[in-house]
């Protein structure tokens, strides 16, 4: 493989690596909020109050693109065949964490909605599973900041 | 979106039904409401869920006969697509095979076990113990015993009650695991079919409610300036 080919290489994982937080973070905010905002609908059509609420909650696994947005700013650098491997992991298996906890909680957070539309009583525990896939989240986008600062700029 | 959260919008729209079958009167939505709804199922879906309602529901196919009628239902069966609401129907013509054995041995005492027809895998050991009280199948249907004590003493409306609860035992059993997907929906429906019977057998208060329906729809009407 020539020099040039390897530097490509290199900056083709860099750049995926720099973009994969946001967009993975992205495309798992997208299908989470999807799947709880149907339910939000749902309970919505079938309930006199608490709509509100049920807004609040399917709008929760928004988060993940913002984390996403902050790791690809502190993994954005330039890219250089010492650097380009090490933005692509973090990038990626950030990314990768983001996207499922996105998914996940949408789909906890569908079920919150179900379940507190027919027991209002339950709806603070209904939402902790959702809430614990929050924390996930949050440790992998904790982490991938930590780990970004081990990885060469120049 | 997955095939799991595929009906999320339908099934969140929809009220619960009780824990307990009997605590109700009435549905927890009128059939208006509840096809207003189902509206929202795929096309392929609805027509499934529009046949395995009309199979299950099924009193008498007149004009076939009786090896017509099974290979009417089977053929029926294998035309579903999905392997759910082949299993949901099995299960019911399973259970109406053994209350038509029982009857038929109460009302023909001479009938020959070996020329019994029926759905499913018993047929046959309900043939080979066409004698024996409960066809050899108490150990592994319990509720077997109960109903044939109430269809000997003739009780067919405790009989009736019983089969209406294990059929939604049944559905409970069957919705673990379903939150979202098709098969919630056509427990739903299937759950919702169960009230509703139960709900035409109590005459008093199906008269009342229908009174208070009447009374609540002509309030605002003046006879007088009429």
């Amino acid at each position: 493989m020539s020099e040039l080919t390897i530097t490509h290489y290199f900056d083709f994982l860099g750049w995926v690596g720099i973009y994969a937080p946001m967009a993975l973070g992205a495309i798992g905010s997208i299908v989470g909020c999807a799947v709880a905002g149907q339910a939000a609908i749902g309970a919505m059509l079938d309930t006199e109050s608490g709509h509100g609420r049920y807004i609040g909650v399917s709008a929760m696994p928004s988060s993940q693109v913002i984390y996403g947005v902050v790791v690809m700013f502190t993994l954005n650098r330039p890219i250089q065949p010492d650097n380009g491997s090490g933005i692509f992991a973090v990038g990626l298996l950030c990314g990768l964490a983001l996207m499922f906890s996105a998914i996940y909680q949408g789909q906890c957070c569908a079920s919150a909605i179900h379940a507190s539309k027919a027991k209002p009583e339950i709806f603070g525990l209904s939402v902790a599973p959702a809430a614990i896939v929050e924390g996930f989240a949050v440790f992998a986008f904790i982490f991938a900041l930590v780990i970004a600062g081990s990885i060469p700029s120049t | 979106m997955s095939d799991a959260f595929k009906y999320t919008l339908l099934i969140s729209s929809l009220p619960q039904h009780p824990e307990n079958l009997f605590s109700v009167d009435r549905p927890p939505v009128s059939r208006i409401q509840l096809d207003n709804r189902l509206a929202l199922l795929e096309e392929q879906d609805a027509k499934d869920l529009q046949r395995i309602e009309r199979l299950l529901l099924w009193q008498k196919i007149p004009g076939l006969e009786e090896s017509a009628v099974f290979s009417h239902f089977k053929a029926e069966a294998q035309q579903f697509c999905h392997p759910f609401l082949r299993d949901v129907l099995t299960w019911r013509l399973e259970l109406r095979t053994l209350l038509a054995a029982f009857r038929l041995r109460m009302t023909s005492p001479d009938f020959d076990g070996n020329q019994f027809q029926g759905f499913g895998d018993r047929v046959l050991q309900i043939r080979r113990h066409w004698r024996d009280k409960h066809f050899g199948l108490a150990s592994r249907i319990p509720w077997i015993v109960q109903a044939q004590q109430l269809m000997e003493a003739g009780e067919s409306f405790a009989l009736e009650k019983l089969i209406l609860s294990v059929t939604w035992q049944h559905h409970l059993r069957l919705a673990n695991g379903h939150y979202f997907d098709f098969p919630a929906v056509v427990i739903y429906v299937m759950r919702w079919d169960i009230i509703s019977r139960w709900s035409v057998y109590q005459a008093e208060q199906a008269v009342t409610h229908f009174d208070e329906l009447v009374s609540a729809g002509l309030s605002g009407i003046d006879f007088e300036s009429l």
